[in-house]
């Protein structure tokens, strides 16, 4: 009798188990959120959350762990259990952090489970500045080197990394000036107090709706749909192309079912058209990659890029 | 613009928009009223309720939290010394000296009321003066930031009590504090020790909830405070507010409240900014102003209305230009963009309605706040005969969970402990927190921007004396600091002459 509820029990557990591994999740998961509650990633994360929850059939816990320009939150996921009940949504910024040598976690120490969507880098000037197109500003920019000045989110952050390879890229020089968060750049350019910034276009929506900035340049591959009249740098004769992502990421050694089971979701959740109405006010667009080597390579390609700059920034 | 608000109004004919706005506000009192639990928490809680709903609908029910918390803040300020949120930490300086002068109710009446009125001239200032409001806060560029800072450090000097040298020395801790972590400008980690979990900086809420809530339960514990043991003769008296004592207080009022509205329309300045600005204002306009700090109801009424009057005002930049004022609103903001909207201008045009809707649920949020809080007012003060001994746990187990709850890491409770201790010894040796906080709030937003006004104008140092803003808050702030200095050396002065005549 004994052996035989051993033998029960053993069966048991060996089933639920082989269930576990044939069903994952099995239980909820949390999504680590590096910046506060209200900001784009955050407004990502809580857009997704209703279609992710439906496809994986788990509670997504959306936990925010802001500060130090996301370097706490990502630091938390990397150092986590790889077994996919820990996630979160990078972008640039964990390249860039890493080049700046102020990350704890390394790029590496992530597995992409899915890209998410694409946001255009945009160069935006003030209104009221004499610049109305990109080849006047760098025009004025080589002119007078040093003299412009030019914003972005935070030092050592993924705007700020870009707008460095932007200039080596051209070969001009401005007067960088750094600011704490997106949003008071947008202001700094609105009230007039710096002539240039390049952040992300979901960023600059507000500053671009109010006339108050104008919206000279994009580092995509293809026009804005909401400024159809803004060139690309392609378009303008140069070779860069850069743009920033959201996408979600676990801890580099998740199995493939994690993977598998992530693509899925995020490939439905991406089509839902609740999810596409939020984007869409956002100022990104959805940009769905499943994970595998074509997700790899474009993010060890942004790596090389940001570390390398950020590596030289430094110094 | 009326018909605007007339077409609005058609979105409030259904009993579920005041439902939604009337639960945001009692459970932004709750929040609000605990220490350790915010604002921006009960807004970021809710927020994915709002999905469901109708714009306007979700948006005022977290509208309703965020001036329910901001005044229910006060509760804990008034009644136990412990502000239940960072714009009540002003609150603490004469409330609760009123409170333990065996007036509680009274304390809480004008709290209240103050509270109201504030939340009132904000809804104003905000529908008809959102536009020049928002002008006002994009001529703050780094050099106004700076400027504005600096005149509030001078108000160390009012609220630091008997020793402004211990106050300069609470305050300059305070600034230390505020520069750990990354620097915004060159990237580099500051004054952490080595301490991976500090590169973000301190957490101020944590580091808030110990230098007020936890040090005061250690206060509790280890005094034979006279007071404390006698809670159950404390009378609930003057419940309500005294119309004339509180009508009478118009010109605090309405200075105060729009000091709120103003630096809450200023991204990145905030609630307890303004009501430290306003409570030294209110010090200055009075004839008594050695009364401040002892429990004058001047200085109740200049906090409590600056910090409601900051809520009408954090939300006029994310309304017309996209930009939040502060967490709350930027959660706010969040909340717009997931219905599709895109806060800004363009709301106001293309989507009136629900623009001026926000403007109106704001209003009935105030209303709520304000019924709720004077049927509730005699159950508050009833916290009071509460044995300290079961009602003290409770709170440190409410600051312990929400320290942990604002950043999901264990890191946050260390920190509340830390300057829980740390509180306590201030205390011990006669410092006083407020100007802790004020270092804290102002360090790093004097000192990076000073760096970034200096990189923006090459070394010159001039043009902090060319911008009229920047101009008016240097001439305020050797004002503020030099006024009491020649009062002092007049004082002294008379008194040499009076000793020569009598001699």
């Amino acid at each position: 009798m004994k052996k035989a509820i051993t033998a029960s029990v053993l069966l048991a557990s060996a089933l639920t188990s082989g269930m576990a591994l044939a069903e994952y999740p099995t239980k909820p998961i949390t999504m680590v959120i590096p910046y506060n509650a209200g900001g784009g990633t955050d407004v990502l994360a809580r857009a997704l959350q209703p279609a992710l929850e439906k496809s994986l059939g788990q509670t997504i816990i959306v936990n925010n762990i802001p500060g130090g320009g996301g370097i706490l939150g990502f630091t938390k996921v990397a150092t986590a259990k790889a077994d996919g009940y820990t996630v979160t949504i990078p972008n640039n910024v964990i390249f860039a952090t890493e080049g700046m040598g102020n990350a704890t976690y390394k790029s590496t120490g992530f597995d992409y489970l899915g890209n998410v969507l694409t946001e255009d880098y945009v160069v935006a000037v003030r209104a009221d500045g004499p610049w109305q197109t990109w080849d006047e500003l760098v025009e004025d920019m080589k002119a007078n080197p040093g003299k412009i000045k030019f914003g972005f989110s935070g030092y050592g952050g993924s705007t700020h990394v870009a707008s460095a390879i932007l200039a080596r890229n051209i070969g001009y020089e401005v007067k960088q000036i750094p600011h704490d968060g997106s949003s008071k750049a947008v202001v700094a350019a609105m009230g007039g107090h710096i002539d240039a910034l390049m952040l992300n276009l979901g960023d600059l929506a507000s500053g671009l709706e109010s006339g108050k900035l104008r919206p000279l340049l994009s580092l995509g591959e293809k026009r804005m749909e909401e400024y159809p009249d803004v060139p690309t740098l392609k378009e303008e004769g140069g070779e860069l192309l850069l743009t920033n992502w959201r996408g979600v990421a676990a801890p580099a050694g998740v199995s493939d079912e994690v993977k598998e089971a992530w693509g899925e979701a995020l490939k439905a959740a991406t089509s839902d058209p609740a999810f596409v109405k939020a984007i869409a006010a956002q100022g990104a667009t959805i940009d769905y990659v499943a994970p595998g080597e074509e997700l790899d390579q474009r993010m060890q390609g942004l790596a090389k890029e940001f570390i390398e700059t950020a590596q030289e920034l430094k110094q | 613009m009326l018909a605007n608000f007339a077409d609005a109004a058609g979105l409030f004919f259904n009993y579920q928009i005041f439902l939604a706005i009337a639960f945001g506000t009692l459970l932004g009192l709750v929040f609000g009223s605990l220490p350790g639990l915010t604002a921006t928490m009960g807004i970021a809680l809710l927020l994915p309720l709002t999905f469901g709903m109708e714009p306007v609908t979700g948006i005022g029910m977290l509208l309703g939290v965020y001036c329910g918390a901001i005044s229910g803040g006060s509760i804990p300020a008034a009644l136990l010394n412990i502000p239940g949120t960072p714009s009540s930490v002003a609150t603490t300086l004469d409330a609760f000296p009123m409170a333990r002068n065996g007036e509680p109710g009274r304390a809480l009446g004008l709290c209240i009321v103050s509270s109201f009125v504030g939340g009132l001239i904000s809804v104003a200032v905000f529908a008809f003066m959102s536009p020049v409001v928002a002008d006002v806060a994009l001529k703050f560029s780094a050099i106004e930031y700076f400027a504005l800072g600096l005149f509030g450090l001078t108000i160390i000097a009012s609220v630091s009590g008997d020793s402004i040298i211990k106050g300069l020395v609470a305050g300059l801790i305070g600034v230390l504090i505020s520069l750990i972590g990354i620097d915004s400008l060159t990237g580099m980690v500051r004054l952490t020790a080595g301490i991976p979990e500090l590169i973000g900086g301190v957490d101020f809420m944590p580091a808030l909830i110990g230098l007020f809530a936890l040090s005061q339960i250690i206060r509790d514990v280890t005094s034979d405070d006279a007071m404390l043991n006698t809670e159950k003769k404390v009378r609930v008296s003057n419940a309500y507010p005294r119309v004339r004592e509180t009508l009478s207080k118009w010109k605090v009022w309405l200075s105060s409240s729009l000091i709120g509205a103003i630096v809450g329309a200023i991204p990145g300045a905030g609630g307890s900014i303004a009501s430290f600005l306003a409570y030294d204002q209110a010090k200055r306009m009075s004839k008594t102003p050695e009364k401040f700090g002892k429990g004058t109801p001047e200085g109740v009424v200049a906090c409590e209305s600056a910090n409601n009057g900051m809520t009408g005002g954090a939300l006029i930049p994310m309304m017309t230009l996209g930009i939040p004022g502060d967490a709350s609103a930027a959660i706010l903001m969040g909340g717009l963009l997931i219905q599709g909207l895109q806060p800004g201008p363009m709301l106001f045009q293309e989507q009136s309605n629900i623009a001026y809707g926000i403007i109106i649920a704001f209003l009935i949020a105030n209303i709520f706040m304000f019924s709720f809080q004077s049927i509730g007012i005699k159950l508050f003060v009833r916290v009071l005969q509460i044995p300290r001994s079961y009602l003290m746990p409770f709170i440190m187990v409410m600051c312990i969970l929400g320290s942990y709850g604002i950043s999901g890491t264990l890191s946050s409770a260390w920190i509340l402990l830390f300057f829980g201790v740390f509180g306590y010894f201030l205390n011990r040796f006669g410092f006083s927190a407020a100007p802790v906080v004020l270092g804290m709030i102002l360090g790093y937003m004097v000192e990076s921007n000073f760096r970034r006004g200096m990189t923006m104008f090459e070394g010159d140092w001039t043009i902090f004396f060319t911008r009229p803003i920047s101009l008016t808050f240097l001439i305020l702030s050797a004002l503020s600091i030099g006024l009491p200095l020649y009062q002092r050396y007049r004082k002294a002065q008379k008194a040499r002459q009076l000793k020569a005549s009598e001699a």
